[in-house]
């Protein structure tokens, strides 16, 4: 991969994370609208899995038994039973939403940062 | 009008909320005849309810890199390369919204009305007014549930432009 100082990995996964989050949104925005259409089924509004293998490590090649391989990364804690393709709750649509929003807020302002620092390193200023 | 981006879920929410309003009419205009008697003519006041229908279902999105195409220009009229929105989710299409009527009558004794049958009922629709209350309490909610997805679109579309 050739050195960029736009293409970094980190703001890979950053632009990734802001449009899992938007779509995220739009889903929730989606059940919560269809809620109480008779018949509605929920969408699956958690993508967070595409984030997972965004963020994965490249895969080191072990070509000896006492290499060590590529950790794993730890999964989420106890997974929440899926409620996909039933009944909307709006408990549960809330929650998200407020999730979702704070993390869509976190990589916004974490791409802030990366820009006020490469600013800073183009400028030579504060 | 296709857009792709955050902004449209605004549109989801706004669909919403005219499937909200249209029932808090039909339910308003329900409660408002609930005790209206039969008109001269026998025809009894029908009962109104909100059928949504229609709607693709969504398919779920897909997270192609294809936002990473880098195009060769060799010639200056070719368009640069456009950020694509990858697997966009088709929530545009949404379903009609109908007023439906339901027939529906209740004999209501009564042998002092002027409208009274020969046994001394009076026909009235068949309303449930402790039900309709229920139905807009849920199409109140509802429409609150909209009303904040809005305001967190609005605040997310802020912070994106604020990057």
């Amino acid at each position: 991969m050739k050195p960029d100082i736009l293409e970094t990995e980190h703001m890979r996964l950053l632009r990734k994370a802001l449009v899992v989050y938007g779509k995220q949104h739009r889903a929730i925005a989606h059940n919560v609208a269809n809620a109480n259409r008779p018949g509605y089924k929920r969408v699956p509004t958690d993508f967070s899995r595409i984030l997972q293998d965004a963020a994965r490590p490249e895969k080191l090649k072990t070509t000896r038994e006492k290499h060590i391989g590529t950790p794993r990364p730890v999964e989420g804690a106890a997974p929440v039973q899926s409620t996909d393709g039933a009944e909307v709750d709006f408990a549960r649509e809330m929650t998200d939403l407020a999730e979702n929003q704070i993390r869509y807020e976190f990589v916004t302002r974490a791409l802030n940062r990366h820009f006020q620092m490469l600013n800073i390193s183009i400028t030579g200023k504060p | 009008m296709k857009t792709g981006g955050i902004l449209s879920a605004l549109r989801t929410s706004l669909h919403g909320l005219t499937a909200q309003t249209r029932r808090m009419e039909a339910i308003s205009e329900n409660i408002a005849n609930a005790e209206k008697v039969a008109d001269r003519s026998g025809k009894v006041y029908r009962r109104k309810t909100v059928v949504e229908s229609g709607g693709t279902t969504p398919t779920p999105p897909r997270f192609g890199d294809d936002m990473m195409l880098e195009l060769r220009r060799t010639r200056p009229e070719h368009l640069s390369p456009v950020e694509r929105d990858s697997g966009a989710v088709d929530y545009a299409t949404e379903g009609e919204i109908k007023v439906v009527e339901i027939n529906g009558e209740r004999l209501v004794y009564s042998p002092t009305h002027p409208r009274a049958d020969a046994d001394g009922f009076v026909k009235m629709p068949d309303i449930n007014v402790v039900e309709e209350m229920v139905d807009l309490i849920t199409a109140t909610r509802a429409y609150e549930a909209n009303i904040s997805v809005i305001s967190a679109t609005k605040l997310l579309a802020r912070r994106a432009m604020s990057i």
